[in-house]
């Protein structure tokens, strides 16, 4: 019985660390999706987490089995100990030592995404995304490098889904994507994020970007793409019963291809 | 001076089998620290059968309470810093509500006094301006309301400082309520000279929860009209 | 009738919050088995099922995605708050609190058998909300504003009202059977036990009890304060400018993030709720199991308590990429590392009450086992979510559902199945079916491993929560075949649990009689007869030792029940060498 559950054990710990590695090698589909931005901190925090759990996890499940294993019930001389203070200040400091390490590494990361972003906001490309049930619009200012004027009265599912005033000079230019957000590679992004009815959260897998959108606010996040290409965006957060199928495109093209795709008119 | 004595020795016969006697008394008479560690000394030789103390069931029950109108007076702070933040004025009877609590919090502690000092007629009397004013405080609380209601202020009101005045003071007066549901369950021993130790902790315990309920309503009171 | 059902007696009060836990498991996990056949596949059509419940299902015969939230809402919902919530603490906590500290009866007997009674009304106004217009609600057991805000259309409408009463009245139950044991535990303690003479149950269901009391208030405040909102149309959690249904709402001034903190700070000390009292009593099974001291007792008290109490400065974990100061986020972060330290703590004193020991391998010792190996493997995952950094992909993705269901889900009911066993021989007077209780073991253990762990591997692919399908991503597609097993594998395991009922049913009227210390366990319940008579001890127990001197040096047994004084240890020995 005892060897049974203490191989039990050990096997569950091997496949564990096994799974997981394979995650890792890339040999199953199981992996992180493509990464398509310079930024890889988030990722290798993730692997470096990944091997320090998983050397605590396979210490701690060996140990367990070996203990099942060795201590079976017709053991005559039983350790009589109350404990051992010293053994657990120390392992209680090594272990404070080891997960405030991860922390400290994990917030440097957050401080390069939340407190790094490209100050002037005049170099950077201004994309407003508007969430609603269940799909995401996208506007870009047009030449002017200005948003018009929005106004809830006008919005319109099928004509005017953003509820552009068209009496406002600054609307007249502006372009409206439903479902698909068309970005130049290489160039910063500052996303304006809204939302029209409940929350969602704009979540680019690939990028590992993710941003709640709450409603009744607006939330700016930044971030750039380094491969051309296309992948999907998704919302992360409930929204009703469409949650599921609130999918957009996100197309990164080259900056001819950009530029081109903003001077025709209507863009495609 | 004698008619008190009288009184308590009939209090003592009236009271039966829950008054052990004189001692227990004096010992019941107010003290909390009396009240809950009274088990430990002379009554471990009998079977012990565990009298809880109804003072320890105040002071939890105190915390929930006070963690329950804290969340509400968060959502208070966060909506107070938002843009377009207007307060209503304040309708004249909560005034007068807050100072009736304020009496009515003195004159019940003014009835434990009295009935540690075995002064029962007194005791008595104190408990019925207690239980008078605290009925005033929930008809002027009503009448506030009423005063709102007047100038078109509801509950569901475009001002969100109006729907919390509504909803504090509803959430005070629930709970105000158990006092004073413990209040006249007082009264009814103060009329009918019933001094079981039960009905004396119940002083005890209506008097800590009526002043708590008065310093919480001073405080909602101050949140609510003064700090701005 | 009075005897049964209105009893004031402690032990039928936490029977009946056993049943109500044990009733509410079967609705929670058939809900789950539900929602997994629509999401692996969806396209399948339910001819019986769909004329049974209409609403649920489309022309074609198909479960809508409507129905696959409502019953993610409802099985999140029932599980954390009628299983995890109250199996641990009230079910057990009721009949062996009092037992364990050598009270007769919990302090107010009536408040106990009252708040079981709200509860049970609790749940029926819960599961009331699937037959209402609408249906069940969607907006998952976190209910985050506005969509929870709106009342009309499928999962919109009465039953998200009646899920927010539901909630309201389990708070209220749950803190009045709190305020019961507190006052229990500091009140009526029998002679001689010392509250750092306790079994760590009692210290777990302190814990618990505390929590609740700090904890269940704020849920109360905000569900009132959400359920005027839906109602009257107040202003607190309604934002301003939403168009929902082509109807704009405007002029509002609520702030809906306000309900996550509200939320949050009541639901992370939640989860801690379901898995204290688990801690407490794997720790005692484990020494009582191996025949050893509890490795550091003191130190568990103390991470217990740190527990509890680090459990309150966290919640802004849940919410770190919802839009609170970046500053904050940092703050939550190092705090939720920090509870690794205690919960690392334990687990080292778990695997050093082994070391050395004599392990009986009996059932309880498996679940506690289990329990030991769920915790750790749940518990690393948190150190990946605690990164705020790694938290901004993980963040509502499978990670985060393997996590917790790891976690405060196995881990958690394998400390109610290990209690079960654990007790079980006190409660009726019989043994559980050693057999079936070993076979149960295997395949469930194997079994929420099968089921959990690919789920980390889902979140590590980035398959975003609460999905009703996964068809429409094309990132996603490749997935099916874990999803697909992870069904499989849940298929199994549900069905293994036939096992424990089948054993818990039969082991009632024919499981091997055993005497009253079956386990040849110290703490005070083993002293009294199995059942335990009306009145608990007829006399109060003198308590003389802590909880766990098992195979003390020199002692004639290997076992000295807290009431056994030193005078009755064969040699007069100092019993504590370092």
């Amino acid at each position: 019985m005892a060897a049974a559950i203490a191989i039990l054990i050990w096997f569950l710990a091997i496949v564990v660390v096994l799974l997981f590695s394979a995650g890792h090698l890339g040999s199953v589909n199981w992996n992180f999706p493509e990464l398509i931005t310079n930024f890889s901190d988030i990722d290798s925090q993730f692997y470096l987490t990944l091997t320090i759990t998983g050397i605590a996890f396979l210490l701690s499940h060996l140990i367990l089995g070996y203990f099942i294993f060795k201590y079976k019930d017709n053991n005559p001389l039983v350790k009589y100990s109350k404990g051992n203070n010293r053994l657990e200040v120390t392992y209680a400091l090594g272990v404070g030592i080891v997960f405030i390490a991860l922390a400290v590494m994990s917030q440097r990361i957050w401080t390069k995404i939340y407190f790094a972003q490209p100050t002037n906001p005049t170099n950077v490309l201004q994309i407003e995304a508007t969430a609603e049930q269940f799909r995401w619009i996208f506007r870009y200012s047009g030449k002017d490098n200005k948003f018009g004027e929005t106004l809830l009265e006008l919005v319109n599912k099928d004509h005017n889904p953003l509820g552009l005033n068209q009496k406002d000079t600054n609307s007249n230019d502006d372009i409206v994507k439903l479902s698909e957000l068309v970005i130049p590679v290489d160039e910063p992004i500052k996303l304006i994020l809204r939302s029209h009815d409940v929350m969602h959260s704009f979540f680019v897998p690939n990028l590992r970007l993710k941003q709640d959108v709450i409603p009744g606010m607006s939330m700016a996040t930044g971030f750039e793409a380094n491969k051309i290409g296309e992948y999907e965006i998704a919302c992360a957060e409930l929204c009703g019963q469409g949650h599921y199928r609130m999918r957009a495109k996100l197309r990164v093209i080259s900056k001819e291809d950009f530029n081109n795709w903003l001077k025709s008119d209507p863009p495609k | 001076m004698s008619t008190v004595e009288t009184k308590i020795r009939r209090t003592n016969t009236t009271s039966g089998g829950n008054n052990t006697g004189g001692d227990n008394y004096n010992r019941g008479g107010g003290d909390e620290g009396n009240n809950s560690g009274s088990n430990d000394g002379s009554q471990t030789e009998q079977p012990k059968k565990h009298k809880t103390s109804p003072m320890l069931f105040l002071t939890f029950a105190m915390i929930p309470i006070a963690i329950f109108f804290a969340a509400i007076v968060f959502v208070y702070l966060a909506h107070e810093m938002r843009n377009g933040w207007t307060p209503i004025a304040m309708p004249a009877a909560v005034l007068a509500s807050t100072l009736v609590l304020i009496i009515s919090s003195v004159t019940l502690e003014m009835a434990r006094k009295a009935l540690k000092a075995k002064l029962l007629e007194d005791f008595k009397r104190w408990v019925m301006v207690s239980t008078f004013l605290g009925i005033t405080f929930f008809t002027t609380q009503l009448i506030a309301w009423k005063q709102l209601m007047a100038k078109g202020v509801y509950i569901e009101a475009i001002n969100p400082h109006a729907t919390f005045f509504y909803i504090l003071t509803a959430a005070h007066g629930l709970h105000l309520f158990g006092g004073l549901i413990g209040l006249s369950y007082v009264l009814f021993g103060a009329m009918y000279y019933r001094f079981s130790a039960d009905r004396r902790n119940a002083v005890d315990v209506t008097t800590t929860y009526w002043h708590f309920m008065d310093g919480l309503w001073i405080f909602l009171f101050l949140l609510l009209f003064v700090w701005k | 009738m009075r005897k049964y059902l209105f009893s004031l007696d402690h032990k039928v009060v936490g029977l009946q919050y056993y049943l109500l836990a044990l009733t509410a498991l079967i609705v929670a996990v058939s809900l789950s088995v539900l929602m997994r056949l629509r999401l692996t596949w969806p396209e399948d059509v339910w001819p019986l099922f769909s004329k049974l419940l209409p609403s649920a299902f489309n022309n074609a015969g198909q479960m809508t995605p409507d129905f696959y939230l409502a019953l993610m809402t409802m099985h999140g919902t029932i599980m954390i708050f009628f299983v995890l919530t109250i199996a641990p603490q009230a079910a057990f906590g009721n009949y062996f609190l009092p037992l364990q500290i050598g009270a007769n009866q919990m302090a107010a007997p009536r408040l106990g058998q009252t708040s079981f009674w709200i509860t049970t009304l609790a749940f029926c106004i819960l599961i009331t909300a699937f037959f209402v217009a609408g249906g069940a609600p969607l907006a998952g057991w976190t209910a985050y504003p506005p969509l929870s805000i709106i009342s009309s259309g499928t999962g919109h409408a009465r039953g998200m009202d009646l899920w927010l009463i539901s909630l309201a009245v389990f708070s209220i139950a749950a803190i009045l059977n709190s305020l019961n044991f507190m006052v229990t535990i500091l009140e009526h303690r029998t002679s001689g036990m010392q509250l750092m003479r306790m079994p760590l149950t009692c210290w777990g269901w302190m814990a618990t009890a505390m929590i609740s009391l700090l904890a269940f208030p704020v849920l109360l405040a905000a569900g009132l304060l959400l359920l005027l909102d839906r109602l009257i149309g107040t202003d607190f959690f309604t934002p301003n400018g939403m168009i929902v249904n082509g109807q704009i709402i405007d002029l509002r001034q609520g702030i809906p993030i306000l309900w996550q903190h509200l939320f949050w700070f009541f639901g992370h000390p939640e989860v801690y709720l379901a898995i204290l009292p688990g801690m407490g009593v794997v720790s005692h099974i484990l020494a009582t199991f191996s025949r050893k001291p509890v490795f550091g007792y003191r130190t568990m008290v103390w991470a217990t308590l740190a527990i509890a109490l680090l459990g309150f400065l966290v919640w802004g974990h849940h919410m770190f990429v919802a839009g609170i100061s970046p500053y904050l986020s940092m703050t939550f972060s190092f705090l939720t590392l920090t509870i690794a330290i205690p919960s690392a703590i334990k687990t080292l004193n778990w695997l050093g009450t082994m070391w050395g020991g004599k392990i009986r391998l009996a059932t309880p010792m498996l679940y506690a086992i289990g329990f030991v190996s769920l915790f750790v493997t749940g518990g690393l995952g948190g150190i990946f979510l605690g990164q705020s950094s790694l938290d901004i992909y993980l963040h509502d993705t499978y990670f985060v559902v393997g996590h917790f269901h790891l976690i405060m889900g196995s881990a958690a009911v394998f400390a109610i199945f290990a209690a079960t066993a654990f007790w079980f021989p006190k409660v009726f007077g019989r043994q559980m079916n050693e057999d079936l209780g070993k076979v149960h073991f295997f395949l469930t253990f194997i079994g929420v491993y099968a089921i959990f762990l690919p789920m980390h591997f889902l979140g590590i692919a980035g398959n975003p929560r609460r999905y009703a399908e996964i068809s429409q991503f094309i990132y996603l597609n490749q997935l099916q075949p874990l999803h697909k097993f992870i069904t499989i594998a849940m298929l199994i395991t549900v069905n293994a649990q036939l096992l424990f009922f089948i054993n818990l049913i039969t082991s009632t009227f024919a499981g091997k009689k055993v005497n009253e210390n079956p386990w040849q366990a110290t703490t005070l319940e083993w002293t009294v007869t199995s059942p335990p008579p009306k009145d608990n001890f007829s006399e109060p127990p003198n308590v003389c030792r802590g909880a766990y001197d098992f195979s003390l040096p020199d002692a004639a047994q290997d076992f000295l029940m807290q009431t056994q004084a030193d005078s009755m240890v064969a040699e007069d020995k100092p019993v504590e060498p370092k």
